[in-house]
């Protein structure tokens, strides 16, 4: 089944679902597929931007896999109402999984459906061992999601600016007005570890670090040009939204000419971003090769590779700074800490 | 000021973290402490964020059975007062 068959089945079935019913929050159930795609097309008719979720045996075969755990709230005749999931996502970290996919239908808006439906999200984290963190990518567009971060005590740690196209759900328009994403992560079960950081972003740094509360072996250094010959990087583009994203879980002597080749292949791509392993001691060589390039530090993504994340960006449109909502202090100070990086790296 | 345990609490004191976990500040400010939150403008992301920046300010855990009696200001600010008290007295 594809999307368009998807969608074709649910809306051969639709029923109205009334309002005002009482619901159980529990964790899916195979059954609860079809309701799923009904609340997901309910809320965004077509322009959901991940596939998958249009497709009821895929829903079910990403929950029973453990990529995804959906959360729903379920009416007696079993109308899904609303839902929140967690799910395994970029990342190269199997255990570090991103937050989101709250949606609640309108009828129950006034009601505590999401509340509960986040504390079980909760629960399930705190009763999960091989979840070791949560991320989530608010949009800054709207405060809406960034209000949920203390539910599972996350902490703003990046910006990725202009990460989304305006209108990101309809799946296209790179190049227009852009949207960005505040990053935010918690750490729930963690093991000391290295971190080799830029000395030059010290000051953009510390404050991360501070409000994420890890145990680790820190060293701002320059750092100095690696050993091994090769570097290690996985690409990721995402064609629709005009953005290029790498991994880098090795830092080889090479790594100079892999940047040069990945910003010539970029061309017009809006967005590109390097994640950075910050675990070994040529991080922050790695850091000066990029910003020379005109690479921007964006934040820190703690446990991104099992190993912590420097995260740079560069971008080949104007962002607007101006209309980036930010809600918590340390959420605004970030942006002005990466507005300012930004502009230095430009001049 | 900074909310100490045994200290009473007050509904400015819970406007006041309201507006810091981004609830729309004419919301608050409109609110009446008598009234359902939901029914003064409280959206569903609202009542989540509220309620876990009164779990984190005050050191309390608002279970599912408690949240289904928390619906107005006044019913916060009664389960604050009481709840937290009671946990500091517990110490």
């Amino acid at each position: 089944m594809d999307k368009a068959a998807g969608l074709a089945m649910i809306r051969a079935r639709w029923k109205d679902i009334a309002p005002a019913q009482k619901y159980d929050v529990d964790f899916f159930r195979p059954e609860d597929a079809p309701g799923v795609v009904r609340l997901i097309t309910e809320i965004y008719g077509e322009k959901y931007p991940v596939e998958d979720y249009y497709i009821p045996e895929r829903i079910i075969a990403k929950n029973a896999s453990g990529d995804v755990v959906t959360m729903v709230a379920r009416t007696p005749g079993g109308d899904v109402v609303a839902q929140a999931a967690i799910w395994r996502t970029s990342s190269p970290n199997p255990n570090l999984y991103e937050s989101g996919q709250m949606m609640v239908l309108p009828d129950y808006r006034k009601t505590f459906a999401l509340w509960h439906l986040n504390k079980l999200v909760r629960r399930c984290v705190d009763s999960r061992p091989e979840i070791h963190g949560l991320f989530g990518e608010a949009v800054t567009n709207h405060l809406t999601i960034q209000k949920t971060a203390p539910i599972f005590n996350l902490k703003p740690c990046a910006l990725e600016v202009a990460l989304m196209p305006d209108g990101a759900y309809e799946g296209e328009g790179a190049g227009k007005k852009r949207v960005s994403c505040l990053t935010l992560a918690a750490v729930y079960r963690d093991r000391r570890q290295a971190l080799h950081l830029p000395a030059v972003c010290r000051d953009d740094l510390m404050p991360i670090l501070s409000l994420l509360a890890l145990d680790r072996e820190t060293t701002f250094s320059s750092g100095a040009v690696p050993s091994e010959p090769e570097s290690g990087i996985t690409l990721q583009r995402f064609d629709a939204a005009g953005v290029i994203r790498c991994h880098v879980d090795g830092i080889g002597a090479d790594f100079s000419d892999c940047v040069r080749d990945i910003d010539r292949d970029a061309g017009a791509v809006s967005v590109v971003e390097v994640f950075l392993r910050a675990d070994t001691a040529a991080a922050p060589w790695a850091v000066s090769v990029l910003r020379e390039r005109g690479f921007f530090l964006s934040g820190f993504v703690p446990l991104w590779f099992g190993a912590d994340a420097i995260l740079m960006q560069k971008l080949s449109v104007a962002p607007d700074f101006d209309t980036i909502k930010l809600h918590s202090p340390e959420a605004q100070a970030l942006g002005e800490r990466v507005r300012r990086d930004y502009q230095r790296v430009q001049t | 000021m900074i909310w100490e345990k045994g200290m009473s609490v007050t509904v400015q004191n819970l406007k006041s973290l309201m507006i810091e976990a981004g609830i729309d500040v004419d919301v608050v400010k409109a609110l009446d402490p008598a009234v359902p939150l939901l029914k003064q403008g409280f959206d569903s992301f609202d009542l989540p964020a509220f309620s876990a920046a009164v779990e984190s300010r005050y050191d309390i855990t608002i279970s599912d059975r408690d949240v289904l009696g928390l619906r107005t200001l006044d019913d916060f600010m009664t389960f604050v007062s009481k709840h937290a008290v009671s946990a500091f007295a517990e110490r």
